[in-house]
């Protein structure tokens, strides 16, 4: 019996060639995507911790300037028992100092740090003058690994460094892996210079001097760094200085290529939803076109379970060795992903597909195959071998409740009156493509929304921050409200606002304060509930520190000021924003002088009518007031940052793009096989009657056209009605709790307009067959 | 002197198997009268269904001519011979084969919709009177799964004659019926005929063979003879068949 189910195994892959390729490639590409993202996912994880820990990275890092540290601050965590080292390493920084290649400002805005380079730092070089060596010479230099993958750099060019009227030219040695502020979206960037420039820069008094505290822990866990973090802030209540945590490191470089593999992963599971549906209804397809045979076969005394596993064995056949060959392409295809998702991240992508991974996606597939391929089989129970012999073919597989009578759509061409009668009566069949046209459209008009979103300045709103246009940083805020006072008397302002942000101790956390005079006085500034501070004694925080502190609006929070003593501040609202990891907190100028009387808000952002003069004021202002202030673009540092989803969106849309093409092509392929093989006696009458080949197959590609069109409508519909929520549900963990995708008309006309003309186009190329029916045939019969 | 609608010149038909060449239809030179009931008959394997779907336009002869009135039809292409059967034929199958998911209104005006040449209402008001004088009307919105054989038949026979073709072919009308409802089918084909209608038919049974003007007899492939007979009566049908029988005997059938 096994020998015979095995046979009918591989007669019948053998007579539904197309099918079985249409359904290899679609469980190809499931396997293919599925392990290839699962592996990157995991393996983006595993090169950010390979960095850290080739560095012996700190799960806690404190910066602060030279004058504010305390001897004390490293020998109390020297003390603790669970600390295994602490680290002190020097900066130099220049306010406004920035790298150029050939003249080109290299990555706006960021603060270039410099550090002094140490082999015994171990930090990963790439693609360095000196892999063994690694030393540094005079006038060499270390850049993170974002300029050689973003940036262009390469090994060799010459950099200037410059700052303030000077430019000191420096030769690219190598790459760094930083996993402390490497990733591209973090605008703070660590450069390495040689012992001999570094000690240069020292001696220099206008660079700023700064202090990195770094500490590692022997057994870290979430807990025990915040505790650890806690203790450190009730023990120095007066530490001015940032605390940034392993999680938040880690979290800023994988927080892109994270969302990018969710919106792939969420792909990939809707491309096995996909090939589900097609697997049940190529199984309808097979029962209703072997029916004859299905009846010699229990005649000749086979039970319903063994023509069960017979049909099921098919699949098996058919999931394993295309999922092996997924996994295959997946060694070749996970080094080209992994390098192309972490490209935001600064870090370097080593290894390929895991094995483990990819059988694991393998037996996954297989058994909801088998599952499903059971269930569908069921029915096999339920034929008669003595009906099945006698008819030939499978009972009428139209519903005759749902109808359309022909002569009541007169008015529409013969054509298109008989397609919509055949795939109304028929809806079972073209229900599936529907469903998967408005998957596709679904993924694609969700997309492309999001490009869409970020391709405009305001998707800054949507991650809680403004659109500003001069960054004025002062000593004092006398100094800023003069060369605001300038900018206002010789150029049109929309508004500006002061603005300063703090590191304060909130429920005994180190926690991002921003402070102003009117946070809306921009009126892009917005709560999600409640409202921002008006009084003193109040506070606005973010959602994700609303979760942190399990606090609310109404309650209070407890503040510390510089001397320790704590303060109680009102809760008056919530918003979003994903900047300090989405954990910060707004207060008003007045409620900072309660805790700091000598507080001064020496910052100041301008809103310019039109930006078109924005160079030339900046230009103006730097030349007008140099020397003690930095004046800076910040419109471009923020558009910097969104051209950088932007692009990380626009490649998952493309991909998207190309398999829904591929997907449609492949799925109406299959679809027009099973339909011109069902239907061929239909088509024999059709042609009997007079219908040509070509007017048969226009029906076909007709009917399939209308339903891609419902089903891209569908899509396209549920898309708006569910497409912000659930990305606003994914964006929790960033601080993002209501985005709303910018929909633009054109893009979600342009989704629906490419599945329906690939639909048709596949249709009617694929419906070819229809030609080789006959009308003799039916004679024959 | 008759009308001849449809004629043949010289027609061969062979296939290759298993590259032996088999030759089906041989030499045949037959010429179909307009208003005749024409019957083919044959033993088994003699070609005589072959014949037919060569005369119809549904397969291209090997060798050979065939015309339609004066339209040379076997080298025409494939939508050409799309159009002759929409506009010029009207078929009628053993096993009816009406589209299962169309109703038996749909399925007989379903041609003439394809023609394009009338507009709807009167393609429907047609097929009503066509249903109408078939006796099938009140079946308008009925499945054919939901009717009998023999009304299937005449939806079947209805569909042929919507376009009102010049010639109406039938493979063995009867054969898939009871000999009830057969003899109901012949009645409408011999009252179509009544009313000027061309028909060729192809059947196997002597009772449908008697009600043709003209009986032709295919033998391995080749026509071996004819035979002329007076409008049918249904009173001399007896005689008509033992008349024939003998003819057919005397053929070797």
């Amino acid at each position: 019996m096994t020998v015979a189910i095995l046979k009918f195994i591989m007669a019948n892959l053998k007579k539904r060639k197309s099918y079985s390729i249409v359904i290899s490639i679609l469980i190809f590409l499931t396997i293919l995507i599925l392990s290839v993202t699962a592996s990157t996912t995991q393996k983006s994880s595993q090169a950010y911790d390979k960095a850290f820990n080739n560095m012996d990275g700190p799960h806690l890092v404190y910066w602060m300037g030279k004058d504010d540290y305390k001897p004390e601050y490293k020998n109390w965590f020297e003390e603790k028992p669970e600390v295994q080292s602490v680290k002190l390493c020097n900066s130099e920084s220049y306010n406004g100092a920035e790298f150029k290649d050939k003249g080109i400002t290299l990555k706006d805005g960021v603060d270039c740090i410099l550090f002094e380079y140490k082999p015994s730092d171990n930090m990963r070089l790439i693609d360095a003058i000196h892999p063994v060596e690694k030393q540094l010479s005079k006038r060499q230099i270390y850049m993170p690994y974002i300029y050689e993958t973003n940036y262009g750099v390469k090994t060799g060019d010459k950099v200037d460094y410059v700052f303030g009227t000077n430019k000191i030219t420096f030769e690219v040695a190598g790459f760094i892996e930083d996993p402390l502020f490497g990733a591209d979206m973090n605008y703070t960037k660590r450069f390495f210079l040689s012992s001999e420039d570094f000690a240069g820069f020292s001696k220099m008094n206008n660079f700023s001097k700064g202090l990195l505290l770094s500490i590692r822990l022997k057994n870290f866990s979430k807990t025990s760094i915040y505790s650890l973090e806690k203790d450190f802030n009730k023990q120095f209540t007066s530490f001015s200085g940032s605390a940034l945590s392993y999680m938040q490191l880690k979290n800023d470089h994988l927080i892109l290529p994270d969302i990018a593999l969710v919106v792939i992963v969420a792909f990939a599971l809707i491309l096995c939803v996909i090939t589900i549906t097609i697997l049940r209804y190529a199984i309808l397809a097979t029962i209703e076109a072997d029916y004859l045979n299905i009846g010699i076969l229990k005649a000749l005394g086979f039970t319903p379970g063994m023509v069960q596993a017979a049909i099921i064995g098919q699949y098996v056949v058919l999931t394993l060795s295309s999922g092996i060959l997924g996994v295959i392409a997946g060694i070749f295809i996970t080094p080209v992903i992994g390098k192309l998702i972490l490209n935001s991240s600064g870090l370097y992508f080593s290894g390929s597909l895991s094995i483990i991974i990819g059988l694991l996606a393998i037996s996954v597939l297989l058994l909801v195959i088998i599952l499903f391929s059971y269930m569908t089989t069921r029915r096999i129970k339920k034929i008669s071998p003595v009906r099945a012999i006698a008819n030939g073919t499978a009972p009428v597989y139209f519903s005759s409740r749902l109808n359309i009578k022909l002569e009541n759509i007169s008015f529409l061409p013969f054509n298109i009156r008989m397609a919509l009668k055949q795939m109304v009566t028929k809806s079972k069949r073209y229900i599936l493509l529907m469903i998967i046209a408005a998957l596709l459209s679904y993924a694609l008009v969700f997309m492309l929304g999001l490009v869409n979103t970020f391709h405009s300045e305001k998707a800054v709103f949507m991650v809680g921050g403004q659109i500003r246009d001069v960054e004025i940083d002062t000593d004092r805020m006398a100094d800023a409200e003069r060369i605001v006072d300038k900018i206002k008397k010789d150029y049109k302002v929309d508004w500006v606002m002061y603005e300063v942000d703090k590191q304060l101790t909130i429920d005994d956390q180190k926690t991002t304060v921003f402070i102003s005079n009117d946070f809306s006085i921009s009126g892009e500034l917005s709560t999600l509930e409640g409202r921002h501070p008006l009084h003193e004694n109040e506070i606005a925080i973010s959602m994700l520190l609303k979760q942190k502190f399990n606090k609310g609006i109404g309650q209070y929070l407890e503040v510390r000021d510089s001397e320790g003593n704590p303060h109680q501040y009102l809760i008056t609202g919530t918003f979003q924003t994903t900047d300090n990891d989405g954990e910060n907190a707004r207060m008003l100028n007045s409620g900072m002088k309660a805790l700091d009387p000598g507080f001064e808000l020496n910052e100041a952002y301008v809103k310019l009518k039109s930006h078109d003069k924005l160079d030339s004021v900046i230009n103006e202002m730097r030349d007008r007031y140099t020397g003690y202030q930095e004046i800076s673009n910040d419109r471009t540092e923020a558009n910097d940052k969104i051209s950088t989803v932007t692009s990380v969106f626009s490649t998952i849309s493309t991909l998207v793009f190309v398999l829904t093409v591929i997907l449609i092509g492949f799925i109406t392929l299959l679809i027009m096989k099973i339909t011109v093989y069902n239907e061929v006696k239909e088509f024999g009458i059709f042609k009997a009657v007079g219908f040509s080949s070509s007017k048969i197959r226009l029906q076909l590609a007709i009917r399939l056209v209308l339903v891609s069109i419902a089903g891209g409508i569908i899509g396209a519909v549920l898309v708006l009605l569910t497409g912000s929520q659930l990305l606003s549900e994914g964006l929790h963990s960033i601080g993002i709790f209501n985005f709303k995708i910018d929909f633009n008309l054109v893009f979600i006309i342009i989704p629906i307009i490419v599945i329906v003309l690939i639909t048709m186009l596949s249709a009617y190329l694929t419906s070819a067959n229809a030609k080789k029916v006959t009308a003799y045939r039916l004679i024959n019969e | 002197m008759k009308e001849t609608i449809l004629q043949t010149k010289a027609l061969c038909k062979s296939y290759t198997t298993d590259g032996e060449q088999n030759h089906v239809l041989k030499n045949i030179n037959l010429e179909i009268y307009k208003s005749d009931f024409t019957v083919i008959m044959g033993s088994s394997g003699s070609g005589k269904s072959t014949l037919l779907y060569n005369l119809s336009g549904m397969d291209t002869p090997t060798s050979g001519e065939v015309y339609c009135g004066t339209r040379r039809i076997d080298n025409l292409k494939e939508n050409q011979l799309a159009k002759l059967r929409r506009t010029e034929i009207g078929f009628v199958f053993q096993q009816m084969h009406l589209v299962s998911n169309l109703s038996i209104f749909e399925n007989i005006t379903m041609p003439g919709y394809l023609m394009n040449k009338f507009p709807a209402r009167e393609i429907e008001r047609k097929a009503l009177a066509l249903m109408e004088s078939m006796g099938i009307k009140e079946l308008k919105y009925r499945l054919p799964s939901q009717v009998s054989g023999g009304q299937q038949q005449r939806a079947a026979v209805a569909r042929a004659m919507i376009n009102e073709p010049v010639l109406l072919f039938a493979d063995e009308p009867t054969g898939a019926l009871n000999s009830k409802m057969g003899r109901e089918i012949l009645k409408l084909l011999t009252d179509l005929n009544r009313n000027g209608q061309s028909i060729l038919m192809v059947t196997h049974d002597i009772k449908a063979a008697v009600r043709a003007d003209r009986i032709i007899y295919l033998h391995d492939g080749q026509l071996t003879g004819e035979i002329q007979l007076e409008k049918y009566m249904p009173d001399t049908e007896n005689d008509r068949e033992r008349q024939v029988l003998a003819w057919l005997t005397s053929k070797g059938w």
